[in-house]
């Protein structure tokens, strides 16, 4: 092979392993975001007995925890499930989840030494019809593990489930269709491109801007798709039961596994196509290249300052708290906060680095492309806190109200977005 | 009969739906941050590490009482083994010496039988037991370690 393909083949690598572990990543960070956001909604104090070496992470050490408990309970394959169904269905719906952030761009594309590469795992043309492909395709693992469990409450969860997917894969089509009218590309690097520049000098030129009822009815439709709250019909954990009743241990977490992942990459294609990806605002790639230096102390300062407010935050937990731990959890307030004053110390460095050292091409490249990826999965992050509030502030809708959504209001107004979309652009061009 | 069920009249604003979701969301994030920034104000108690105040009429393990010269104040008048309606009490009395109180030679409680009612306490004449001892915390993995003698029952502490 030629060093060019060696180049290739390793990049497309890194890429994908990069896009996949972030999306492992951000299940166990979903999983711990549900269960702190749900706690302190509900008043609750939440996770905070579980730790390694006393550090709890503020809960999220009790995700390993949870894991080691989830792989070595018992897993039982009940005798009269059909066997090839049954172990299918968590598999599909794990690969699907996991082959879904395969297309969203996380940075610009990076520029080094006369190579030109497009920072996203998959550079399809089809773009985001890739996903809704996926989505399409997520349906089977429902229908699979309804029928395979060969038991009438998951057979009926499945039907419900199917129908309700069906029904909202509708409505997220229609409303990407305005989108692709607005940006005229399906990829997702392309609509991510055309939304760094500015409305009128002020506003970016986010998809949310552009096509706000788009990018709502989009929302409502991947709320649906992710089976999440209001939507949470196929799981509908509190009275009617969901398609996984006759799944244990491991074959049961890949599917809560499978939804984490899902609301990943929901989030990282709604950044993507209507919060500007990894586009941060009124910064273009090309302004980071040329200011590096400028960039890299205010990223230093900002930095600086964020991890000073959490020390801050940390110290007035660990002085008003009434109680002591009586383990190794009584060191774990030393041990962040000097962590954090670790990290105080890089930022600093990194502030007296930015007045010294005159950053190269390569390294302005690299540092607009860290800090895109950062736009990218900050936006991501916020997003999947967003959809985990919306679990806990609805109720769940009822079956005809959720058909009656889906059929007579979100079908009508993609429509009408459509048209209204269409009418403006025409009377742009003429 | 069936009973016809009162809607409510909505306004154009809760019509759209999407403005009451956003209030919601408004309520749930004001909870999130209140608890973010003031965890030190949530009601939640640490078990193990806080504990709960006790009221005074708590029931907790029973406990013998003393008198001022340190001996048991119970007579071994076995009227708590009779008002108690799970048997978990065993009391024998030692052999009388004339002129002495009388005393128990044994005074057992089985915990794993004990319902916490209180109706030995109610029954002793001279006041020598009580339940106000605060103690709760009974969980064992021995079930022989359940049976609480005379002298365990005895020594132990208490809030009153």
């Amino acid at each position: 092979m030629m060093n060019s393909d060696w180049m290739f083949l390793g990049t497309t690598t890194a890429r994908a392993v990069f896009m996949w572990g972030l999306t492992l990543v951000f299940i166990l960070i979903n999983i711990f975001l549900e269960r702190k956001i749900c706690a302190f909604v509900q008043d609750r104090v939440g996770p905070n007995r579980a730790h390694i070496c006393g550090v709890r992470l503020f809960g999220f050490i009790l995700n390993f925890a949870d894991a080691v408990k989830l792989i070595f309970k018992e897993d039982i394959l009940p005798p009269f499930v059909n066997k090839a169904y049954y172990i299918a269905a968590p598999a599909v719906i794990m690969t699907i989840a996991l082959m879904g952030a395969a297309v969203v761009p996380f940075a610009d594309d990076l520029t080094v030494g006369g190579f030109t590469l497009p920072m996203q795992a998959l550079n399809l043309n089809v773009g985001f019809l890739y996903i809704l492909a996926l989505t399409s395709l997520s349906v089977y693992s429902l229908v699979l593990a309804g029928w395979g469990s060969n038991s009438k409450y998951p057979l009926l969860s499945a039907m419900r489930s199917s129908a309700q997917m069906i029904s909202y894969e509708i409505s997220m089509g229609l409303s990407l269709v305005g989108l692709v009218m607005v940006f005229g590309s399906v990829d997702l690097g392309q609509i991510v491109k055309a939304q760094g520049g500015l409305i009128a000098g002020v506003v970016p030129r986010w998809g949310i801007v552009v096509q706000p009822l788009g990018a709502l009815l989009f929302a409502v439709a991947s709320l649906a798709e992710l089976n999440r709250t209001p939507f949470d019909l196929p799981e509908g954990e509190s009275e009617i039961i969901g398609f996984h009743v006759e799944y244990s241990s491991m074959k049961f977490a890949l599917f809560f596994m499978a939804e984490y992942a899902n609301i990943f990459v929901a989030s990282a294609v709604f950044a993507a196509l209507f919060l500007g990806g990894w586009q941060i605002p009124w910064l273009t790639t090309a302004a980071i290249k040329e200011h590096a230096a400028p960039v890299f102390r205010t990223v230093s300062i900002v930095a600086l300052a964020a991890m000073m407010a959490v020390a801050a935050l940390l110290v007035r937990f660990y002085r008003k708290r009434p109680y002591q731990w009586k383990d190794l959890r009584r060191i774990e307030g030393p041990v962040l906060l000097s962590a954090l004053g670790l990290g105080a110390l890089l930022a600093v460095a990194g502030i007296v680095a930015s007045y010294v050292i005159t950053p190269g091409p390569i390294m302005a490249a690299l540092l607009a492309c860290g800090l895109q990826m950062a736009a990218f999965c900050g936006k991501s992050f916020f997003l999947c806190a967003f959809v985990i509030l919306v679990r806990w502030t609805l109720p769940r809708l009822r079956y005809d109200q959720l058909m009656a959504l889906g059929w007579k209001i979100m079908l009508p107004l993609g429509l009408a977005n459509l048209l209204v979309t269409g009418l403006v652009l025409l009377l742009k061009k003429g | 009969m069936a009973i016809i069920v009162k809607k409510a009249k909505l306004n154009v604003f809760e019509k759209v739906y999407i403005f009451e979701i956003a209030r919601g969301i408004v309520v749930t994030i004001g909870h999130f941050c209140n608890s973010l920034i003031n965890p030190h104000r949530l009601p939640t108690l640490n078990y193990p590490e806080q504990k709960r105040r006790l009221l005074p009429n708590y029931r907790g393990r029973l406990r013998l009482l003393k008198n001022e010269t340190g001996e048991l104040k119970c007579t071994a008048c076995l009227l708590c083994v009779k008002a108690c309606p799970a048997n978990c009490l065993t009391v024998e009395a030692a052999p009388a010496t004339p002129g002495a109180k009388r005393t128990p030679a044994r005074y057992d409680l089985d915990v794993g039988r004990c319902i916490f009612c209180g109706l030995c306490v109610e029954a002793c004449p001279f006041g020598a037991i009580d339940m106000n001892s605060g103690i709760y915390e009974l969980a064992d993995k021995d079930p022989a370690r359940f049976i609480f003698t005379k002298e365990k029952l005895a020594q132990e502490r208490g809030p009153q």
